[in-house]
């Protein structure tokens, strides 16, 4: 296990030479943040009935969060297994005694890390001077815990979500159209849109129990009642993980024959 | 060591088949080094990859150390190299010593083992003048040692490249040669290269196998490859050959 976590930082050195790219990647986290703050002050002015459904501290908590944790860059998974596929560079992770998904994975959390630390302090730092804590019906430290145990299990949902679309690429040679479709579901039924809060019940319920509303159920974490649905979207994202991984495990194996890179 | 029997590779484009390699057949002994060459698109590249898991072939039997690359790749993959010269698998931003940790992970090694690897191969493939210069700076034929080093962090038994020279200068040229026959001498490593660069093949490899169409249609000592031609040699060169003059000259 130490051996992966050397493998990250020695991914995320390499990285943070890109000191600059870093920076502006914060910015328009910071800006994106600052937008999302006005604009929901603005539509809870508008109609401030929907704080009923949803106060407006814990909309803006909801939301801030969903653009942090895109910074650890688990969605692009797929993005990069295209460029490898499309290059030809597959063939040289192929060569490696560890896997291609396992590698990729790999380099993304590196890549991804410092960023997304950075993206948290600031998602954190800003909400809570700006509009507190979200009022949770649970303490404090038992709502970190779960938000937590969470973030962990939908981010490995997020990266088989992420990954089958980019072995996909192994059949269609260009697994775009399969990104796309997926990246927009997640973000519609993860609550990027509009808060699922506001959708209809039986919308809400499909996107509670869709892998790609629990790929990003750390959106739903930030809803005061989280604590009623905590059961139901752990068990959710584990299903889902059983499933995908039964699919990953399937569909990987097969990839190595539909490989073919020219000279 | 490599025994390679009746291989076929055949793509298919728009339902036309392509023959890539057409009923080849060869076995490599353990300390070899072996040229394995032929004009663009004679199915060379197709060969090695089938040697190291990365395609399957169509048809036909391959093992590596007495393991099949399809059946097993991880187990191929650990105890070869593998040295593509058109493809980097070098971190752009940091020293080399990086990579070769990065590689050194990837291959099982433990952190004892990798510094000392890391220590040898700087000394032996002289990378210690740029040690601490981040791999996007140092000059082609430099990270191509690099490359070479990452390779064979895990003391691979066999090495295999790829066109290890294209778009190096004479002089990198030179050290890729001398550090590949470094390796052959002192770690009895056997080789499988692959290159349109004569002098590659005559400064490490003693035995050629030439292929075209995706057939074997020579496997000779490569001393002997003159005794084919049917041709007398109607000039004699004196002095030193051309490349042994510019090698003078870059050195200037």
């Amino acid at each position: 296990m130490t051996k992966w976590f050397y493998y990250i930082y020695i991914i995320a050195k390499n990285s943070f030479s890109e000191k600059k790219k870093i920076i502006f990647q914060m910015f328009n986290h910071v800006f994106f943040l600052v937008f999302n703050l006005y604009l929901y002050r603005h539509v809870y002015e508008l109609v401030p009935s929907v704080a009923d459904k949803l106060p407006y501290a814990n909309a803006v908590w909801s939301m801030s969060m969903y653009f942090a944790v895109f910074w650890l860059g688990l969605n692009g998974i797929e993005k990069v297994f295209r460029q490898d596929i499309l290059s030809g560079n597959v063939e040289i992770y192929m060569l490696r005694p560890i896997s291609y998904i396992w590698q990729k994975i790999l380099t993304q959390l590196g890549q991804g890390i410092l960023p997304f630390i950075s993206a948290t302090v600031f998602s954190v730092s800003i909400n809570y001077f700006v509009v507190g804590l979200p009022s949770m019906n649970i303490s404090m430290p038992l709502w970190i815990m779960s938000l937590i145990l969470i973030f962990l299990l939908s981010q490995i949902l997020i990266t088989f979500l992420y990954v089958l679309c980019g072995l996909s690429g192994f059949w269609l040679q260009n697994s775009e159209s399969m990104y796309f479709v997926t990246s927009k579901l997640v973000m519609i039924l993860g609550g990027a849109w509009v808060p699922i809060a506001f959708f209809p019940e039986f919308l809400q319920a499909i996107a509670r129990f869709s892998p790609f509303g629990g790929a990003m159920a750390l959106s739903f974490a930030m809803y005061p009642n989280f604590d009623a649905h905590f059961l139901s979207i752990i068990l959710n994202i584990i299903f889902w993980i059983a499933i995908f991984a039964f699919i990953t495990y399937f569909v990987s194996n097969k990839t190595n024959r539909k490989l073919a890179v020219n000279g | 060591m490599i025994e390679v029997k009746n291989l076929k590779k055949y793509f298919f484009h728009k339902n036309k088949k392509i023959v890539a390699v057409d009923d080849v057949s060869f076995s490599i002994k353990q300390g070899e080094s072996v040229a394995f060459i032929g004009p663009n698109g004679a199915g060379k590249s197709t060969t090695i990859k089938m040697l190291t898991g990365i395609i399957w072939p169509t048809e036909g039997h391959i093992s590596v150390l007495g393991i099949s690359p399809q059946d097993n790749r991880k187990a191929v993959v650990s105890q070869v190299g593998v040295v593509f010269g058109q493809r980097s698998s070098l971190l752009p931003n940091l020293p080399p010593s990086d990579s070769l940790k990065l590689f050194g992970i990837m291959y099982g090694l433990n952190k004892k083992e990798t510094e000392s690897r890391i220590k040898y191969l700087e000394e032996q493939f002289d990378l210690t003048s740029f040690k601490d210069q981040p791999v996007r700076t140092l000059s082609l034929g430099q990270r191509m040692r690099v490359e070479i080093a990452c390779s064979i962090i895990h003391n691979p038994k066999i090495l295999f490249l790829d066109e290890p020279s294209i778009g190096l200068d004479i002089i990198a040229k030179k050290n890729l040669r001398e550090t590949l026959a470094y390796l052959r001498k002192e770690h009895k490593m056997t080789i499988f290269l692959t290159s349109h660069d004569v002098g590659d093949i005559e400064a490490i490899c003693d035995r050629t196998i030439v292929i075209n169409h995706g057939k074997v249609v020579v496997d000779e000592p490569t001393n002997e490859l003159y005794k084919l031609v049917d041709r007398e040699k109607k000039m004699v060169m004196v002095g030193p050959s051309l490349e042994e003059v510019l090698t003078d000259l870059y050195k200037k």
